[in-house]
């Protein structure tokens, strides 16, 4: 589920590759500090991204030039400097990382469910943290994914309401991000529900086959869905969440978030569902 | 006063075409109909408002002929129904404009004429909110019933096309480029009259 939101490097700039990295060792940097170096194995790109775009949002995002604490040999890299913004990043990425895998640990089968098991322990003392941390923010993903456990458990047929249900929660994780007007932080939260949706969606549409074989719940099997159908779904999530975008105006960045909503999640698509090339 | 050219995101020497083409593509990025939430909805008006006010800016400037059409509004679902149950048919309608979804989700509810209205309509608040494959299979049904139609047309194509790269208008990032084949040739037949008029002939039979 998670590893999907991510630029097209080929249309970016190398000052905006470089500064989109510097995101991705802030957020690393805050997981270690705020949580353990344990913790710093769930690091995904997706929070990478909320922190960026979360940082354009309020208008923060200074670069500074530091050590990568496990390359102490390389020189100094740019990396941002720890804010709220990063800061919160750092306690969705653990948040979900550890109800992804307890979510794994009870639905999956087999070496998956073993190894989220010892995930899921190695990680709980670190999640104890993250309630500390922020608990309406642990309460609203445990929620969100429990709702979307019902769902998959009882077999849903219709794909739009598993997939909804996750935009749910994103929605609600955005609803809760440090972002004092109220109106940017929906604004905000219905790009993170249209991003949620999409990463739902492109998930359970890679992991057919694999589903199929280990009899796992995945929405496109039992509606038995088609390329054309999950195509329309999948850009349309990336339009709804291209369209709440449009409304933040983001004070810095703009091109990279607009790269990685834009082309990169249309690239993606494009990729996962096979044929056209670019 | 913002620079009206810079709202529309063209140079100060555009062409009438060229600012109408800018403004056009505005306008459907920001269209109200898109956010469900009030809130956002307003947002977008807001910047719609900012939009038309650039655009009318620049096509009453004098020296600039007047533009044809007239700007555009928020669009309101205003269908020409009239049939069973037309009354409660009007009413889901205007729930929908209002952002009632649910309201409006009763009213078609308690409707016993499944034509292609209701599934239009149906479809149109599984559309709000963000439930596509749901929308694609009431707004397809809806316009294959009554394929003459051009609201449920241009809804399930709208739907159904979102990903199609042509339809986005090429940027910076897109990679696309506007060159048709049509530029190729019409560029290559001036060409060769240019040539022609200083002596030269580029393409023989031409």
């Amino acid at each position: 589920m998670f590893g999907y939101v991510e630029p097209d490097k080929g249309e970016l700039k190398v000052r905006e590759l470089n500064r989109y990295k510097a995101f991705y060792c802030a957020l690393c940097k805050s997981i270690g500090g705020r949580y353990s170096e344990l913790a710093r194995i769930t690091l995904n790109y997706d929070c990478a991204f909320l922190a960026l775009a979360l940082c354009a949002v309020i208008g923060k995002g200074k670069c500074a030039m530091k050590r990568c604490g496990y390359k102490p040999f390389e020189k100094p890299k740019p990396v941002i400097e720890p804010n709220e913004a990063i800061d919160f990043a750092a306690d969705v990425n653990v948040a979900l990382a550890w109800n992804k895998l307890k979510d794994d640990n009870i639905d999956e089968k087999g070496l998956k469910r073993v190894k989220a098991a010892f995930g899921r322990g190695a990680l709980t003392p670190d999640y104890k943290k993250a309630k500390r941390h922020n608990g309406p923010l642990c309460a609203a993903i445990e929620a969100g994914i429990e709702q979307l456990n019902g769902l998959e458990r009882s077999q849903c047929a219709d794909i739009d309401a598993p997939a909804d249900a996750f935009a749910a929660t994103m929605r609600q994780i955005g609803l809760l991000a440090p972002i004092d007007d109220m109106l940017k932080r929906k604004a905000f939260a219905a790009m993170c529900a249209g991003l949620g949706r999409w990463i739902y969606l492109i998930d359970a549409w890679d992991d057919r086959a694999d589903d199929k074989q280990t009899g796992s719940y995945n929405a496109f099997n039992i509606a038995g869905a088609d390329r054309e159908r999950a195509e329309i779904m999948l850009f349309n999530s990336i339009k709804e969440a291209e369209s709440a975008y449009l409304l933040l105006k983001p004070v810095d960045d703009g091109g990279i978030i607009e790269n990685i909503l834009i082309n990169g999640c249309g690239l993606r698509t494009r990729r996962a569902l096979g044929g056209e090339n670019d | 006063m913002t620079n009206p050219y810079k709202v529309l995101g063209v140079s100060d020497d555009a062409t009438n075409e060229e600012i109408r083409a800018a403004y056009l593509s505005l306008v459907k990025k920001y269209h109200p109909d898109k956010y469900t939430d009030p809130d956002l909805k307003a947002l977008a008006n807001e910047k719609l408002k900012e939009i038309n006010e650039a655009y009318d800016q620049l096509t009453k400037n004098p020296g600039r002929t007047a533009s044809s059409a007239g700007s555009y509004s928020s669009y309101s679902y205003s269908g020409t129904y009239s049939g069973p149950e037309q009354d409660k048919f009007a009413r889901a309608r205007s729930l929908i404009n209002a952002n009632n979804l649910d309201g409006a989700r009763t009213i078609l509810d308690s409707i016993q004429t499944h034509n292609a209205e209701w599934y239009f309509l149906y479809g149109i608040i599984y559309l709000r909110q963000g439930w596509y494959d749901k929308a694609r299979e009431y707004l397809g049904r809806a316009y294959r019933q009554e394929p003459n139609n051009a609201e449920y047309a241009q809804a399930y194509n709208t739907l159904k096309y979102t990903g199609n790269p042509y339809s986005r208008p090429a940027g910076r990032n897109s990679g696309y480029s506007d060159c048709s084949a049509c530029d190729v040739c019409s560029g290559l037949m001036c060409a060769d009259c240019c040539c022609e008029c200083m002596g030269g002939d580029l393409i023989r039979c031409c």
